[in-house]
């Protein structure tokens, strides 16, 4: 009988062993498919809802009127800030998702793009890597495709990038940056007249680029595109001043656009855009949106009803500038110091999707913009970022400036509003940590704080080499609980790039 | 004593020689079927296992939504290799294989003799993955370092260099219009075991037209990709969330990968392979013959169970004096097991030179190559079969006999009461059995009929099929072919409308494009529906006018290539189910694609196999995919009309060797895995019925033998010889009827569920079931009343002599 029951025993272990399979459960991937397939309708819905025409009939003057009516069936979910901020909780980097990937770009054509820091835009099928000194286009997979416009600087006497403050513990990195890349960055440059002065981001435009030329000198700007493929090169530039210097542009003029202007723009499609302006020129000439179409003419705006009238100082503080994003296609848009988050429904709908409670330590736009007033006791926005699954908010208790983060005044908190639970927490983060970023238990490479994302809302942090091979040296990282195959693959990245390389990394 | 239990039993073998054939031979029979299954199954279930490491190995499949369905299939993305291997360290090796039609054609440089294999793709990694690919020319390292290296098959091997050595040898393929020169880097044997199949292989760098896909991520149904994991990859669930997510890393699809085992290919494929994989098959057979050797074992089994406890009170003698002489119920239960044992031995031993002799046979019925040699797998399964039943069959008497008491046995009485219970308990289970059988014969027989009989919608008598490979010029053939009298309609299509899968979404204005519907495409000509003579409901079938098509597709390329769009309408013709799923009157005039206009409809008509319903059809005309050409020809002379189709063909297309075939063969060459489901199950349902018939021969002979006296009496009073008959029959009869009444719901609800596999099945009738309950009572009575017949015409004088 002993001998029986061991044999059973022993069949059934074997029976249990752990199967090595990859075996993938179809159920829930269909459920996946089908629940992914309708958002990207919805999606598409909202692209074809930017994409409005405008009827030749329409009289000369004609604008929509706006609706900023609630849709009783999809209110807006309350962000209760105020209300949770004993709701503390920490999260790692394996709560928010599965893995991280790494895109080394490869390095630019001209050392000037050195320089300075890369400000890193993802469209349908490229990456935008931009900077004072020029733009380039790449793959998704970090290739180098295209220069789209270097504005080489040809003045002694020009305008030299700002200096990384000194003992401020939000620039604190840029300071430990190599010598070698501190001394490229400490020359004096300066840039020519004519300039790419902001990439237009939109979610529909697949390989092509659009961005805005500016030509200071003769006062010009143009809303240009550019299409990665054709790789077209038809702008007409009178650059023989600059013959000597590497002065290319590229792309098609589409429009002039008028240079004075206060708007800056989001193209929705191919015939509108959305215009926003900073608070101070929105708070003086009531207009919060402006919706456009190419040629300029202005189909729908949206009122700024945080007037400011009768400013009697002589300044204007700067303190924030609101929130514009696509999400799933929908330009989102949230008006600084404002409690409300729209999505934008062309051509006259403003659907109110978030709000935002922050009780008492709300502001208006004057008590914000006025230097008069103090903002110790109030909330400001510091960082919005809205993926598929949360928002990550950064808000400040007082203004955040050099000065107040040097002397510690100001207070930084953390918010994550978790949008299937409908839930806002707090992070368990000192208030006094100004760099604060969530560790990255899934690689034990940097850690991040989600403000970038791409068009299908994964959230992406762009650091330099340097930044890594001082993180894989660090006590922090070897003593990390990851696998010793992980640690080895994030310190062969390191050892591979270079100091200036800019490496992106993309939470999947 | 061993000895003494051997000699006992031969004894009793050669007292009784009708009970001894009948037990022998019923072990031998099922012995002798459970072995061809058995070679049969082990065959099913070893297929890629001849690949080293087949347990890491996995084909990549997307599941994909299509229209309103999610749909998976083996169509891959042609990254998805590439970069799987780069993103995983979970994944050891990746490749893929991108298949090209099977009329590739290929020649030995400085030869006429052109042969036509299917070419395949494949990158530097393929070798590595399927090393079981045996390599009988060349080696797998160098398999293909030079785009210019072809490997080829054994066959394709054979086919242009006989035994002759092929390696370094140069060969000419001139599938484009221009030729492409490969030198021959290897030769190697794909088993039978395989369910990739392939002429040649080029590298992806190789020939002209090289596919390069390691950076594009287009989904085809020609590229199928496969993974090897490490050994002992770590396979978390956040591993399998991100691979099968793999693809929205890349591009905006929302499509899955799934992973199947490369050894579950052959019989758990359960999504549309189209053409490309080889041997595909269903676990449900391993199921449905596993059981039917359980079952005829069983049945063998009970006949010696049933036997041996009908010859109890024969035995009863013996055991009383073995009993009294000192023997125990241990050493007599050994007995009796030893001596089921033994003839089991006896029986395996024939059992074996059946086999032998008749496995080519078997290998022949069942398209499969079987090799009979006593192998490791072989040797331990005959000892365990040979045991179990052994065991099985005599455990019953073997414990029924020894709890005989000696005092009742000496004494003359019956020792352990009547046993009639047991052996129609065995007459029920058998006949159940065979029921079952007879019906599952019957309703596959009718299936087939059912199929080969049915109204397909389209005439498919006397048409000839003649592959042609690609051929964008065949109007000058076509007009010549119809100057033969005995040549009725010639059409030119993609394929013939045997089974074709093929499958593109279609939407039209009205529609969200994201709800296109998914139809299946047959490209064909203007003749097409006069061929098949298809009816049309609904305006006219495909006009066409050639030389505007080519100038406008000229345009369209010309446009395409300076990244302009150019459409332009080509005229379609949908079937009726195509307008029921569209929701629309009068489809005529409507826009598919922004690229087609219906301009008539077609009746619907059976262009896939009858285990798919009619789906929505689109049929469109496009010189560009001509493949085939459809022959209607008289039924009058056909082997002239033949010769005639071949020599034009030869005039104007020698380029290519000429082959046909009958659109009806084709046909049946579709349900050729239903036809040998049918001849298998007519088989061993016939070895299950002789062993139903041998058992109740043997129950029959017992109880004739026993009733001799009872009988001899019944006649000296006067009873006639029907009533004899009548007494001895009877009890059969109505165990056997009572078996019909078990069978029949059983078999029902077996063969309903067989049926549905089939979209088109033909209906399970009452006289089915009938008609297997006569034959089965038949079958039963006939054994049955040969014996009580010569009982009923015995002399009683020679019965009773004794008394």
């Amino acid at each position: 009988m002993k001998s029986a029951t061991f044999i059973f025993v022993l069949l059934f272990l074997v029976a249990c062993k752990p199967r090595n399979k990859l075996n993938t459960n179809e159920q829930k991937l269909a459920a996946e498919i089908k629940t992914e397939e309708q958002e990207k309708k919805k999606a598409e819905k909202a692209t074809e809802a930017n994409s409005i025409t405008i009827p030749d009939s329409l009289p000369p003057g004609f604008r929509f009127q706006e609706d900023r009516k609630i849709d009783p069936e999809n209110p807006p979910e309350m962000i209760d800030i105020v209300g949770n901020l004993n709701n503390k909780k920490e999260i790692k980097l394996s709560d928010i998702t599965k893995r991280v990937r790494y895109i080394r770009l490869a390095p630019p054509p001209d050392s000037i793009f050195y320089q300075t820091p890369l400000q890193i835009i993802f469209t349908q099928s490229n990456i935008i890597a931009t900077s004072h000194f020029g733009t380039c286009i790449y793959s998704l997979t970090g290739e180098f495709i295209d220069l789209v416009g270097v504005t080489k600087f040809d003045s002694p006497n020009g305008i030299p990038p700002p200096p990384i403050p000194k003992n401020d513990p939000y620039f604190a990195k840029f300071n430990d940056a190599p010598e070698k890349i501190k001394s490229i960055r400490k020359k004096q440059y300066g840039f020519t007249s004519k300039e790419i002065s902001g990439i237009y981001e939109n979610n529909f435009s697949g390989d092509d680029i659009f961005f805005k030329y500016r030509d200071r000198d003769k006062e010009e700007s143009y809303l240009m595109k550019y299409n990665v493929k054709n790789q077209s090169n038809s702008l007409p530039l009178p650059n023989n001043k600059e013959t000597k210097d590497l002065v290319i542009f590229k792309g098609d003029k589409i429009v002039s656009l008028t240079d004075k202007s206060t708007f800056n723009y989001h193209i929705l499609s191919k015939n509108s855009k959305i215009g926003y302006q900073r608070k101070w020129n929105s708070a003086q000439n009531g207009i919060m949106l402006l919706l456009e179409n190419m040629q300029g003419d202005t189909l729908c705006i949206f009122k700024e009803y945080d007037r400011i009238k009768n400013y009697d100082a002589t300044l204007v503080r700067s303190v924030e500038s609101g929130s514009q994003y696509f999400y799933k296609n929908q330009f989102t848009y949230r008006s600084a110091f404002n409690d409300t988050v729209f999505r934008l429904i062309p051509p006259n709908r403003l659907l109110p999707a978030f709000l935002l409670n922050f009780g008492e330590h709300k502001l208006t736009a004057l008590e914000a913009i006025h230097p008069n007033y103090d903002l110790a006791n109030k909330f400001l926005i510091n960082s919005w970022t809205e993926t598929p699954d949360y928002i990550f908010i950064r808000y400040t208790k007082d203004r955040s400036t050099i000065n107040s983060r040097v002397n510690k005044t100001v207070k930084y908190h953390y918010a994550v509003y978790d949008k299937k639970l409908k839930q806002t927490i707090h992070l368990p983060v000192d208030p006094l940590n100004y760099a604060y970023e969530i560790e990255n238990n899934i690689d034990g490479g940097l850690p991040v704080w989600p403000e970038l994302i791409t068009q299908e809302g994964k959230i992406y942090k762009v650091f330099e080499g340097w930044e890594l091979k001082k993180h894989v040296q660090s006590k922090e990282f070897l003593q990390l609980e990851i696998s010793a195959e992980k640690k080895e693959f994030l310190t062969q990245l390191a050892e591979a790039a270079s100091d200036a390389e800019t490496i992106i990394m993309i939470l999947e | 004593m061993l000895k003494y239990n051997l000699i006992i039993l031969l004894r009793n073998l050669k007292k009784k020689p009708v009970y001894s054939t009948i037990s022998v031979a019923g072990f031998t029979f099922g012995i002798v079927a459970s072995l061809f299954i058995w070679f049969w199954v082990l065959d099913e279930l070893s297929f890629e296992k001849f690949h080293p490491e087949h347990q890491q190995i996995y084909r990549v499949l997307t599941l994909s939504k299509q229209g309103d369905n999610i749909v998976k299939s083996a169509s891959s993305y042609e990254a998805i290799a590439s970069t799987l291997k780069m993103d995983y360290p979970q994944i050891e090796d990746a490749t893929y294989i991108s298949y090209s039609s099977e009329d590739s054609p290929l020649k030995v440089e400085g030869s006429t003799n052109k042969i036509e294999s299917r070419r395949a793709w494949v990158d530097n990694q393929f070798f590595n993955v399927f090393q079981g690919f045996e390599f009988l020319e060349g080696t797998r390292k160098n398999a293909l370092d030079n785009p210019n290296k072809i490997i080829l098959s054994e066959k394709t091997a054979q086919k242009l260099f006989g035994s002759e050595p092929a390696l370094g040898k140069t060969l000419i393929s001139d599938k484009w219009s221009w030729d492409e020169v490969y030198t021959v880097g290897g030769v190697v044997r794909i088993p039978q075991q395989s369910h990739i199949d392939f002429g040649y292989l080029l590298s992806e760098n190789g020939g002209k037209m090289p596919v390069k896909y390691s950076n594009n991520w287009h989904k085809s149904v020609h590229v199928h990709t496969y993974i090897k994991l490490q050994k002992n990859a770590e396979i978390n669930e956040n591993f399998k969330d991100l691979v099968s997510g793999h693809i929205g890393k890349y591009t905006n699809s929302t499509d899955k990968l799934l992973f199947q085992p490369i050894v579950d290919i052959h019989l758990h494929t359960d999504y549309e392979t189209y053409q490309y994989d080889k041997n595909i098959s269903n676990i449900k057979y391993i199921w449905i013959f596993s059981g039917l050797a359980l079952l005829i074992i069983l049945m063998a089994s009970l006949n010696f169970a049933s036997l041996s406890a009908a010859r109890a009170s024969k035995r009863a003698t013996e055991i009383g004096v073995r009993k009294v002489s000192g023997s125990n119920k241990k050493s007599l239960v050994k007995q009796f097991i030893m001596e089921s044992l033994a003839q089991t031995v006896f029986a395996t031993i024939i059992a074996l030179f059946i086999v032998g002799l008749f496995l080519p046979w078997f290998g022949n019925l069942t398209s499969k190559e079987f090799s009979f040699s006593f192998t490791p797998q072989l040797i331990p399964s005959l000892f365990i079969i040979t045991l179990l039943v052994g065991i099985f069959a005599g455990i019953y008497p073997a414990f029924y006999l020894t709890s005989f008491n000696p005092v009742l046995i000496f004494k003359g009485g019956n020792p352990t009461g009547s046993k009639a219970g047991f052996t129609r308990g065995l007459v029920l289970v058998q006949f159940t059995i065979a029921t079952v059988l007879i019906v599952s014969g019957i309703t596959v027989y009718k299936q087939l009929q059912f199929i080969q009989n049915r109204d397909l919608g389209i005439d498919k008598k006397n048409i000839v099929v003649v592959p042609t490979g690609l051929w964008y010029s065949i109007k000058n053939f076509k007009q010549e072919l119809l100057e033969n009298p005995n040549i009725i309609s010639v059409s030119a299509s993609a394929q013939a409308p045997v089974d074709y899968g093929w499958q593109r979404g279609f939407w039209w204005d009205g529609i969200d494009k994201q709800d296109t519907l998914q139809a299946n495409m047959l490209w064909v000509d203007e003749d097409f529906a006069k061929t098949y003579n298809l009816k049309m409901i609904k305006g006219d079938f495909l006009k066409f006018n050639y030389s505007d098509y080519w100038s406008e597709s000229g345009k369209a390329n010309k446009s395409k290539k300076e990244g302009k769009e150019y459409t332009f309408s080509i005229p379609v013709v949908v079937n009726q189910t195509f307008v029921k799923m569209m929701g629309v009157d009068n489809p005529i005039g409507m826009r598919l694609n922004n690229s087609n206009v219906i301009i008539g409809v077609v009746k619907d008509f059976n262009y896939r196999s009858l285990y798919n319903k009619i789906g929505p059809l689109v049929l469109q005309n496009s010189p560009e995919a001509i493949q085939t050409l459809n022959v209607k020809i008289s039924p009058v002379n056909r082997a002239a009309t033949l010769n005639f189709i071949r020599d034009t063909y030869k005039k104007h297309r020698n380029e290519r060797g000429f082959s046909y075939s009958y659109f009806e063969d084709e046909l049946e060459q579709v349900y050729k895995a239903e036809t040998r489901l049918g001849s298998l199950i007519f088989i061993f349902g016939l070895v299950a019925v002789s062993i139903a018939v041998m058992g109740i021969l043997g129950l029959s002979v017992f109880a004739t033998e026993r009733r001799v006296k009872e009988i001899g009496i019944r006649k000296v009073n006067g009873a006639k010889f029907s009533e004899i008959m009548a007494l001895l029959n009877l009890d059969f009869i109505k165990w056997v009827t009572v078996a019909f009444f078990i069978a029949a719901p059983i078999s029902f609800l077996l063969m309903n569920n067989w049926l549905q596999n089939f979209a088109y099945k033909t209906r399970l009738s009452w006289w089915v079931f009938a008609l297997a309950g006569l034959l089965a009572l038949g079958i039963a009575l006939l054994t049955v009343s040969w014996q009580s017949w010569k009982a009923a015409t015995r002399n009683p004088v020679e019965a009773l002599r004794y008394e």
